[in-house]
């Protein structure tokens, strides 16, 4: 399985609306919330065995399902 | 002694009539502008001739509330604010409940409330001039009232879910919110030289705190931007920059910067003083990381449903917590009694020491009651048969520790506490049933996940029930997760079957 797909398959397992989320700030639309912001977190960095610094917890990176693949990719190539 | 809230705004603006006194991301108020303002409002209110009256507040989250509801108190009359996100079915019902005959609010948003049915006046908050000749109208206007300004008159109504699908109003007299603003002063020493941090919405009660012991006290009162709720490093950034001593949240805001370490990337040891946390429960795993990283702030609990004006009981933590260990809710506030009870055969008796019961609630603190609701008001707020008055039936189960503190245990009916928000689930179901083609549902909460899931007997998509609900009700009420079955289990009884399908989701 692709960095991507493990990705995908934790977004899924916290909140299926994810992946069909089209719009750009999906905190500020109310489909992610703070609690499953943190889950998201903890469980990409059990998946990938890897801290993700807090600094990195802002909207920008959890507007929608590609900008949290594209800061974990960030994260992984560090 | 104090017998109006706004003799402190009075007093404030006085004593410190340059101090910085609210501040949103568009504007900022000096103490003397605050009231100013106020007075103006009190001004075109009582040129309306409007006295005892509920008057809506309908802004978005700014200084204008705070101004308001200081300007609806100078007139005389009571508030109740709306949230501007909130569907027009809700805003309508609530209408009804209040009949309201004046409104606050600005011209964008006048359109709004056409279609959620009002019709009564508007005032809009760009027109209102401060008034200059204040003390004339604050004279006027006191004499004018003559005995409607004392303390046992209403200073606000706010809405709560109530199970049967209509939201209950829940009216707070000046008396209660006097004495509840004078203790917290009296423990926690508020003085102008603090800010208070201000996460609560202002149609939550815990904002009262913030509001009112900012306003006693010459504090200033940061309204922080929700989109910083969400992102811990920004947010105790915003602490830092403004230099916040006291922060009043509920612990979903307060898990939040704890559970991502947000303290290693922000010191705020320099500045907070206080945090204090009410509306659910505060996980003690979370409490403990904030008093690692922050080990002289003072922190304390806070217990109390809207009916009791904010809150009732409150501990101060005083000693480390195992992360399955419950924190105390501790004693009661000055002027209040509580009691733990068990009802057998309709007769109320106090439980027998360290047994859980039923927490009541008796003295200032009480409400008078739901707002045009002598019903449901009835049911509990029942004779006090430990001492005068009445008391209040919370519907919390709790129990007294080996410490002599009071313990939360859980509710004993169907009502939740979701991200700070006080939910009927018998609301959700309520408004599921009004959906075409659903024939039962049933809302459960998925305590572990933070998630409200519903399971609805239709032929229709979970997509549809979720659109048709976003009508209905709250954002934060709409379930996280729809369920959709053929058929919801059934029990013995011929009721649904919720023990089974709380296993499914647990």
């Amino acid at each position: 399985m692709s960095a991507e797909e493990r990705i995908l398959k934790v977004l899924e397992g916290i909140n299926e609306k994810i992946l069909t989320y089209s719009g750009e700030n999906m905190m500020e639309d109310g489909t992610l919330d703070s609690f499953e912001l943190i889950e998201i977190v903890s469980q990409l960095e059990e998946e990938f065995d890897i801290e993700i610094d807090a600094e990195y917890a802002v909207i920008e990176n959890f507007a929608n399902k590609e900008t949290i693949i594209s800061l974990m990719k960030k994260l992984l190539k560090e | 002694m104090t017998i109006n809230i706004t003799e402190w705004l009075d007093k404030t603006a006085a004593r410190f009539p340059e101090g910085l006194a609210l501040h949103d991301e568009q504007e900022e108020l000096t103490y003397l502008d605050y009231r100013k303002k106020a007075l103006g409002i009190a001004r075109s209110i009582i040129e309306k001739n409007i006295r005892h009256e509920p008057v809506i507040v309908y802004l978005e989250k700014g200084v204008n509330i705070p101004v308001s509801f200081f300007g609806i108190a100078y007139s005389g009359n009571f508030y109740s604010p709306v949230d501007t996100v909130l569907p027009k079915a809700r805003v309508s019902v609530m209408l009804s409940v209040l009949q309201p005959k004046l409104a606050i609010t600005r011209h964008g948003l006048s359109k709004s409330l056409d279609d959620a049915g009002y019709k009564g006046e508007r005032l809009f908050i760009e027109d209102i001039c401060p008034a200059e000749d204040d003390e004339a109208v604050v004279t006027s206007a006191r004499s004018d009232r003559g005995e409607i300004s004392g303390a046992e008159d209403l200073l606000y109504v706010l809405f709560t879910s109530g199970s049967t699908g209509i939201p209950k109003g829940v009216s707070i007299t000046h008396r209660s919110v006097i004495n509840y603003i004078e203790w917290a002063d009296s423990v926690f020493s508020f003085t102008e030289h603090d800010s208070f941090g201000n996460q609560a919405p202002f149609y939550f009660d815990n904002s009262i705190l913030d509001i009112y012991c900012a306003a006693k006290s010459g504090a200033a009162l940061y309204i922080i931007p929700k989109h910083l709720f969400a992102q811990p490093v920004p947010l105790l950034s915003y602490l830092k920059e403004h230099r916040i001593t006291t922060i009043f949240w509920v612990p979903s805001a307060l898990i939040v910067p704890a559970k991502l370490h947000a303290f290693r990337n922000v010191d705020l040891t320099s500045c907070l003083k206080r945090v204090l946390f009410c509306g659910e429960v505060m996980p003690a795993r979370h409490l403990s990381r904030w008093r690692a990283a922050l080990p002289d702030v003072c922190y304390a609990n806070l217990y109390g449903p809207t009916e009791i004006t904010d809150a009732c009981a409150y501990y101060i933590v005083d000693r480390g917590f195992a992360d399955n260990e419950p924190v105390p809710i501790g004693k009661p506030i000055r002027g209040v009694e509580m009691y733990l009870i068990a009802e057998e055969d309709g007769k109320i008796r106090r439980v027998s020491e360290g047994d859980s019961g039923e927490i009541c609630v008796a003295g200032v603190c009480l409400s008078p009651g739901y707002y045009h609701n002598p019903e449901k008001t009835r049911e509990v707020f029942v004779p006090n048969p430990f001492g005068p008055g009445l008391m209040y039936k919370t519907g919390d189960i709790g129990r007294y520790n080996v410490h002599g503190e009071l313990e939360y245990i859980s509710r004993k009916d169907f009502q939740i506490k979701h991200l700070g928000h006080r939910i009927e689930l018998g609301e959700i179901e309520t408004a599921a049933d009004s959906v075409a083609g659903v024939s039962r549902s049933c809302a459960l909460y998925d305590s572990v996940r933070h998630k409200i899931v519903l399971f609805a007997e239709t032929s229709n998509t979970s997509s549809f029930i979720e659109e048709s609900l976003a009508l209905l009700l709250p954002d934060y009420m709409i379930p996280n997760k729809i369920i959709i079955m053929d058929e919801v289990p059934i029990n013995c009884n011929g009721k649904i079957d919720r023990t089974l399908l709380q296993e499914y989701i647990t």
